[in-house]
């Protein structure tokens, strides 16, 4: 069953795709090729073209340069009420003047359906979001959380191969942003269309997606999956932006080394990147693998340190966090279960990690290229 | 707990408020009570002159209101407020959307244009329009009325919808598009019945517009064609007809009718949303 109902998605490809405005550069250049069925994440903070991406994608701006495939033809030339795309907007769009049954109907009718088919098919798509029997209540006498299903609802009922969402639960509460990312990973499963949900909540990409391609600057930083982005990020923006990390700035001395010079310490990684330069880098370390160093538990052989004062201890239910500042100013942040008793703010202690936790990442390879032009916020 | 906040309010007003509602009441009556006047002299029965408080009580006034000239100034007024409310509604609604939507070059000139003739003053309007309309030999024509009314109209529709466009969400246009209309049917659905009310008061405004206009109309009537206004103005001004009265009574009931149609309108817009 899944295997035919995979079949139902569109795949769509996004070749060397530019925007810009006058002098403006919105995007840069992004190529993607996403699969029919997958559900993929356009992450990135503000003015990333992640929303340009989109918009792009469902017609509502103009490609400056490159191609839009939808299943291999080029979509860029089709008017945007003929691209068959379903779409959530981020403040759901719904139609004020008509009832949550008629915003869903709308498109059937565009579509010329037979009115009794129309009247079941709104009710199984209002009944698949969880709203069966609110179809006569008009926007404003719903809530947000139901507003969002209604558009959801709206935007899958003409069976659409492929459905855009542009931050669809930026506006409600975490609760509710929880059980909706849930739900929509539901329709996804159910359904076999292919997805594409854009978000700046790195929380929200991990949950949901197949893939995550993160924006920033205009461009893919990079595209893969949650464990690959979290584990093996390529660049210090997908580092920082992709959960909590430790950053601590030094220098490589020579090509392909696994050794960052930080201050008087050399941290070490298990293997050699052979692309990485020489030149200015960081060591990234999740606060997870950084352990407190207790006279029972010293360093080991296979383990890195550092050594400073507590600066903050944080209590955080089934969490806590222990921030360090070392000789150098850096701050590494340590992230255990509590239970452990916490060191006092001021007193000196270690954390350490095992080098095969650590990753470095030059600073020079992209923000060159990123610099050269200029950059601003949709 | 907000509506009882409310009530309790209201029923122990401060002083500040009482002075308020008595200063806007004196306001209102020293501009409406003056011609409040009319009225009991549009139905007097002295047909000779104007004389205050009327010798006696008729309807010849407004018997003389339903024929000959008055009657064909009154249609004339109707016909020309009529033509250009269609004109100026159909034209203003689509500058509106046009300046809503558009970027370009020498916008704010284009806008300023379009709204000048409120700022503009009307005499010189007037003087401008029947020199160029003496050229095309407009003057004393149905049209030539109806395209100088549009002038001091269509700011009247554009005003009104450019407003109510301001607070419509152009998102869902786009979603519109997204479920399959097209950009006709996405206005017919989906922007038209949102902007409704802007649209209906626009029409409204632009109807009174013309309707009461004098200044261009005096200098555009020709004794074959004159509008109610005009006859009005020239009846004062050469035998004093009393007529006159039961013709502004006329007007002054179209606009007491036509606001409140207005307000109702918009609050019932304002419940919508």
């Amino acid at each position: 069953m899944s295997a035919d109902r995979k079949t139902r998605g569109a795949g769509l490809s996004l070749r060397r795709l530019a925007k810009s405005y006058g002098p403006v550069h919105a995007l840069k250049e992004v190529s993607l090729d996403i699969a029919p069925g997958e559900f993929v994440t356009f992450l990135g903070p503000s003015g990333s073209g992640k929303s340009t991406t989109l918009n792009l994608i469902s017609g509502f701006q103009d490609v400056t340069s490159g191609e839009i495939l939808l299943d291999g033809t080029v979509l860029q030339d089709v008017k945007p009420h003929k691209r068959e795309l379903g779409i959530v907007f981020q403040n759901y769009a719904l139609f004020p003047h008509m009832t949550a049954g008629q915003n869903v109907e709308y498109s059937l009718k565009q579509r010329k359906i037979p009115a009794s088919e129309r009247k079941t098919r709104v009710r199984k798509a209002l009944e698949s979001v969880g709203l069966g029997g609110y179809g006569d209540r008009y926007p404003r006498e719903l809530s947000g959380g139901q507003q969002q299903r209604v558009a959801v609802a709206r935007a899958l009922v003409f069976e659409p191969r492929v459905l855009l969402m542009d931050e669809p639960l930026g506006a409600l509460d975490r609760k509710l942003r929880q059980v909706l990312q849930l739900e929509i990973k539901r329709l996804h499963r159910e359904l076999g269309i292919t997805f594409i949900f854009v978000t700046h909540d790195q929380e929200e990409a991990l949950v949901m997606s197949d893939r995550i391609a993160v924006f920033n600057e205009g461009l893919i930083e990079q595209v893969g999956t949650a464990s690959e982005l979290y584990e093996n990020p390529a660049t210090p923006f997908v580092a920082e932006f992709l959960g909590e990390t430790n950053a601590l700035k030094g220098s490589v001395q020579s090509i392909g080394s696994n050794l960052l010079v930080h201050g008087a310490t050399v941290f070490r990684t298990d293997g050699a990147d052979e692309n990485l330069p020489a030149g200015p880098a960081i060591l990234f370390v999740r606060p997870e693998k950084v352990r407190l160093l207790t006279e029972a538990k010293p360093v080991k052989e296979h383990e890195d340190a550092v050594y400073g004062v507590v600066r903050e201890t944080v209590y955080m239910g089934s969490l806590q966090k222990i921030l360090v500042t070392n000789e150098e100013g850096a701050t590494v942040t340590v992230l255990e279960a509590t239970g452990a008793p916490l060191p006092a703010i001021g007193s000196r202690v270690g954390v350490a990690w095992n080098i095969n936790e650590a990753r470095i990442i030059s600073t020079e390879q992209r923000s060159n290229s990123a610099k050269n032009d200029e950059v601003v916020s949709i | 707990m907000k509506s009882m906040e409310k009530s309790l309010r209201r029923s122990s007003p401060s002083v500040g408020r009482i002075l308020l509602a008595v200063a806007a009441f004196l306001i209102a009556a020293w501009m409406i009570v003056p011609t409040l006047v009319i009225i009991p002299l549009s139905f007097s029965s002295s047909e000779a002159s104007f004389v205050f408080p009327p010798p006696g009580w008729s309807l010849a006034l407004y018997e003389n209101l339903s024929g000959g000239a008055w009657r064909d100034a009154a249609l004339n007024s109707i016909k020309i407020a009529a033509v250009v409310t269609v004109l100026t509604t159909i034209l203003g609604t689509a500058a509106a959307l046009g300046l809503d939507r558009s970027k370009f070059p020498g916008k704010g000139l284009v806008t300023g244009s379009l709204f000048a003739p409120l700022i503009v003053p009307t005499s010189i309007l007037a003087i401008g329009i029947y020199a160029v309309f003496l050229n095309w030999k407009l003057n004393g024509t149905f049209i030539g009325f109806v395209l100088a009314h549009s002038v001091v109209a269509l700011p009247m529709v554009l005003v009104s919808v450019s407003s109510s466009l301001r607070v419509f969400d152009r998102n869902q246009e786009n979603a519109a598009a997204s479920l399959g209309a097209s950009p006709l049917t996405t206005f017919m659905s989906v922007t038209l019945p949102q902007i409704r009310s802007g649209v209906v008061t626009g029409a409204v405004l632009a109807f009174l517009a013309s309707f009461d206009e004098v200044v261009i109309s005096l200098f555009l009537a020709s004794p074959r064609l004159q509008t109610l206004p005009v006859l009005m103005f020239s009846s004062m001004r050469r035998e004093l007809d009393p007529t006159v009265a039961a013709a502004a009574v006329v007007v002054f009931a179209l606009a007491a009718i036509a606001i409140p149609i207005v307000a109702l309108i918009q609050t019932r817009n304002h419940h919508v949303r």
